[in-house]
């Protein structure tokens, strides 16, 4: 045997050769062969730690390992039979392969008519072994097996072991049917009867074995529909027509051991092509810990019921704290609003089709985005500093406004707001977009559950939840608009429209305050001072542009450079990404409550490997449904105490500047936005049960006393 | 006026573009066959700024790189790539290599360090352009060294994929080999569609900055 580093190595500069970073080396099951026989042999790579090689489909670059045998006459080699691959990520990109030590098994098949003393095997084996960089190796290999006699007995070799160990863990051809629709984005891939073989705390992975038919790199959307298995897969570069053609590949189901250690097996899946009817009613996505539990945990939607939850959340969304003080505001002007009926009626369709325009365009953006295979959560743009910044921006001057530092217009003191007064279509259509920007930042009661539902559904299904939503956000203000009997509900106007106007401009105040705070834990104090710099900007512009009012127009467009340099000298102070900060308050570290570690999929997997009972939150500084629940709900002695006495882990997910792995057990319970709150009963092998996206401390402590009575816990579970 | 009302409707428009932008994060709309190709503007290794949109007119090749690949080594070694681009470059063809190595990441190079690099292989690139921020490579989706793209004088993508159809480090596989990119070319210039626009590239991953997973 020998090796030979190629020219090509990228290591072979100068100096001597280094040792190769795959030993190569050939093995067979059986000591001596027989005429007739079938041998199994192996190309053994033990590849140094970190590195890898490829699979016969080597993902998004990378090649898969060859063997070119040279054989003695009439001696036959079959293809390599490869194990199930790992996936592994390579920046935004993924590579298909293995590390560590694998066994790529070929079967010899040694003729009849075969004489002589041995059988001499010899390869030339060549892959890519990468790390971060890549480095072409070949070995040109022998293995030498005496041929022996039909009545000679052969003893067993020493690798005969291995390699049936290699073997069992060869994909298994699946046992059930499986299909597949190409027609829509992403593409569904089915496999009948599959879902009972997922256990708990399994990740579905689905290789496809050519390139070209899925995005390799894509997160794969696992759902259940009755007995079968769904993966929802990103479509691949190649043309429709070979996106048609049968579907081959390797369905991996990895499980984590009791001692973190990855168990893989593998099913090997040739998925026809078909036409599926719209998604089955009783779809529900796959946690990732395990089949879906009964009971509570995720609901098996139906679209009327997420179309109802959506139009019930936008409802809500009206009295969140970032939108009643504009919405407000607005609805009263409608009660002094003297103008004839077919004027209001124009206006509140207009105003309707603003805010519906606005979900209509964050739908196509969402399905946009989830066309090019990237993940995607209600909220996430608030990951972006940028964004929280010019949002902060943007409330400061709408508070200030309403305080009465500048004014707009010269219409009746105060009343009627720029943002609200009702002044030509183009403005109503604009206060419905601003009104939806302002909603950005919450998430009511209602939508989360309805927008998780959309975002692994097709597209038409995201375009109509979205659209309820909006339907439900505008309806208030159209309501009151259109009907003089609604209209007559609201209070007389008068001099106190002034003080509550100004009364209004407090959560305003507050909303921005909070912005700067979610600055404070993505970037730190540097970020907070790039805040502090774009608010005082906002505030001085506001005041000059007050001043100007009756004045030359110089001041006012000096008050537009100030405010737009202001955010502007902010966003470019904001520290880089890199040296984001992680949030200590996210972790409740500085306030009572149960003492909380933070949260990654390995210590989940161990503490649930260890049956223990554990409580996840995933938050984020941004969201303000999780800061009200751990104000509320969490952080109290008695949880404290009621953790601390039931044994319960506390771990935190801080979604705050995004986190793959918290995307991943979001998507898992089919949610695509914190919060998410998952309690986990340590019984074994049974699924987190998900908790109300509104907690309250009664609630967590019956759940806890639940827990206490642990056979009721694992009938439930059955 | 500034927070004039239309104003602040037009901050707040902006402010809706700003939260789809913040929506499109660590996601990318990929290259599509038959239609524009993204544009971008860069600062090529000489201090020239490159458009694409102002090579309308132009057959522009996109040719991504990394010295240091066995792939990519693989074709300059044999002298196939500087073929090719000096074959380019006698139609009138713009060839563009582009570097999206993040700094600190393997084949990153200073613009000094990419001229010599041209030079040393006698290279005949257009220009070098130094996409360390992996802005030009995700708007193409851009994944291997080498990865190619054609685009046609009217700013359509007309070709992605590999340079040939022998996915492998070998020299001797240059040699009947089907260059996807010379068949592309060939196509564009004598009006005929691309026969084969789409082809799985092959090679070294790019080496974009690791923090920038596409979760």
């Amino acid at each position: 045997m020998s090796m030979r580093p190629q020219a090509e190595d990228a290591f072979a500069k100068a100096g001597p050769p280094k040792p190769p970073l795959v030993q190569a080396d050939l093995i067979a099951d059986k000591a001596a062969v027989r005429p007739g026989e079938t041998v199994t042999v192996a190309l053994r790579q033990r590849i140094k730690p970190g590195w890898h090689t490829y699979w016969t489909n080597p993902g998004d670059s990378g090649e898969p390992t060859r063997i070119d045998w040279a054989l003695p006459e009439g001696v036959t080699a079959g293809p390599i039979q490869w194990p199930t691959p790992g996936a592994i990520p390579v920046g935004p990109l993924v590579n298909f392969g293995y590390s560590g030590d694998i066994l790529l098994l070929s079967d010899i098949t040694i003729p009849a008519s075969a004489t002589g003393s041995s059988v001499d095997l010899a390869a030339d084996a060549k892959w890519l072994v990468c790390e971060q960089i890549c480095v072409p190796e070949e070995a040109a290999l022998r293995l030498s097996l005496p041929l022996v006699g039909e009545t000679v007995s052969v003893r067993p070799s020493p690798n005969a072991a291995a390699i049936a160990a290699a073997r069992k863990a060869l994909p298994e051809p699946a046992p059930w049917p499986a299909s597949f629709d190409a027609r829509g984005t992403p593409l569904t891939l089915k496999i009948a009867n599959a879902a009972a073989q997922v256990p708990a705390g399994a990740t579905v992975r689905f290789f496809p074995l050519e390139w070209g038919k899925i995005d390799h790199a894509a997160p794969q959307a696992a759902s259940v529909s009755g007995d079968d298995l769904i993966l929802r897969l990103a479509p691949g570069e190649a043309s429709k027509a070979a996106q048609s053609a049968p579907l081959g590949g390797v369905l991996s189901i990895e499980t984590r051991g009791a001692g973190g250690e990855i168990e893989r097996r593998g099913f090997g899946i040739n998925a026809s092509p078909a036409e599926f009817a719209a998604s089955a009613a009783d779809e529900s996505p796959l946690a990732g810990t395990g089949p879906p539990a009964q009971g509570e945990a995720p609901p098996a939607f139906s679209l009327a019921l997420a179309l109802g939850f959506a139009f019930l959340g936008g409802l809500i969304l009206n009295l969140m704290p970032c939108v009643f003080p504009v919405l407000s505001l607005k609805a009263l002007s409608l009660a002094r609003d003297a103008e004839n009926r077919e004027t209001r009626r124009a206006k509140a369709l207009v105003y309707l089709a603003g805010v519906v325009t606005s979900f209509i365009a964050i739908a196509a953006v969402i399905v946009a985005i989830r066309a090019g295979g990237g993940a995607i959560g209600w909220g996430m743009q608030f990951q972006s500093p940028t964004f929280v910044l010019a949002m902060m921006a943007l409330f400061l001057a709408m508070a200030l406004k309403l305080s009465g530092v500048f004014t707009i217009g010269h219409s009746i003191a105060g009343l009627g707001d720029g943002l609200t007064r009702s002044e030509g279509l183009a403005g109503e259509f604009f206060t419905g977009v601003l009104a939806t920007i302002v909603a950005t930042p919450c998430t009511a009661p209602f939508m989360g559950a309805a927008i998780g539902y959309a975002f692994v559904q097709p597209a038409p299904t995201i375009f109509a939840v979205l659209f309820t939503l909006g339907l439900g956000f505008a309806a208030p203000i159209v309501l009151l608009s259109l009907s003089p009997a609604l209209g007559r509900w609201l209070p007389r106007p008068g001099a106190w429209m002034e003080t509550f106007k100004q009364l209004m401009a407090f959560p305003l105040y507050a909303t921005a305050g909070w912005l700067l705070w979610v600055i404070s834990v993505q970037q730190g104090s540097d970020g907070v001072m790039a805040g502090i710099v774009a608010l005082i900007g906002v505030a001085f512009a506001a005041w000059l542009y007050g001043r100007s009012h009756e004045e030359a127009n110089w001041r006012g467009i000096a008050a537009a450079l100030i405010a737009i340099g202001a955010i502007g000298l902010g966003v470019i102070s904001l520290p880089e990404a890199g040296q984001r900060q992680t949030s200590a308050s996210a972790l409740g570290g500085e306030s009572a409550g149960p003492r909380a570690e933070p949260f990654t999929q390995a210590r989940l997997a161990e503490l649930t490997g260890q049956n223990k009972p554990v409580f996840v939150n995933l938050t984020a500084a941004w969201c303000i449904t999780c800061k009200v629940n751990e104000r509320v709900a969490l952080r109290s002695d008695r949880i404290a105490e009621a953790f601390a006495a039931s044994g319960i882990a506390y771990l935190v997910g801080d979604w705050t500047n995004g986190d793959p792995e918290i995307t991943a057990l979001l998507r898992t319970h089919g949610r695509v936005g914190v919060p998410l709150y998952l309690l986990y009963s340590g019984a074994p092998g049974s699924a987190p049960e998900i908790l109300p996206q509104l907690l309250t401390e009664s609630m967590i402590l019956n759940r806890l006393a639940a827990l206490a009575t642990p056979n009721k816990q694992a009938k439930g579970d059955l | 006026m500034l927070l004039a009302r239309r104003n602040i409707l037009a901050i707040g428009a902006a402010l809706a573009l700003g939260s789809v932008t913040g929506f499109a994060t660590g996601a990318s709309a990929k290259p599509e066959i038959g239609k524009p190709a993204p544009d971008f503007s860069a600062v090529d290794t000489k201090g020239k700024t490159v458009a694409l949109s102002a090579l309308r007119g132009k057959t522009v090749v996109l040719e991504w790189t990394n010295a240091d690949c066995p792939y990519v080594r693989k074709h300059y070694g044999a002298g196939n790539m500087q073929k090719l681009q000096g074959e380019a470059a006698a139609e009138g063809v713009v060839w563009l290599s582009l570097i999206s190595s993040a700094p600190g990441e393997q084949g990153h190079v200073s613009p000094a360090e990419a001229d010599q690099l041209t030079a040393s292989r006698h290279a005949e690139p257009a220009s070098v352009l130094l996409d360390e921020k992996g802005k030009i490579g995700r708007a193409y989706d851009a994944r291997t060294t080498p990865h190619m793209f054609v685009i046609n004088g009217d700013g359509t993508l007309v070709y992605m994929g590999g340079i040939d159809d022998k996915p492998t480090t070998s020299q001797t596989d240059i040699q009947g080999a089907t260059n996807y990119v010379r068949l592309a070319l060939d196509a564009v210039k004598s009006g005929k569609p691309v026969a084969t626009p789409v082809s799985r590239p092959y090679g070294c991953s790019v080496k974009y900055s690791p923090q920038d997973e596409r979760s």
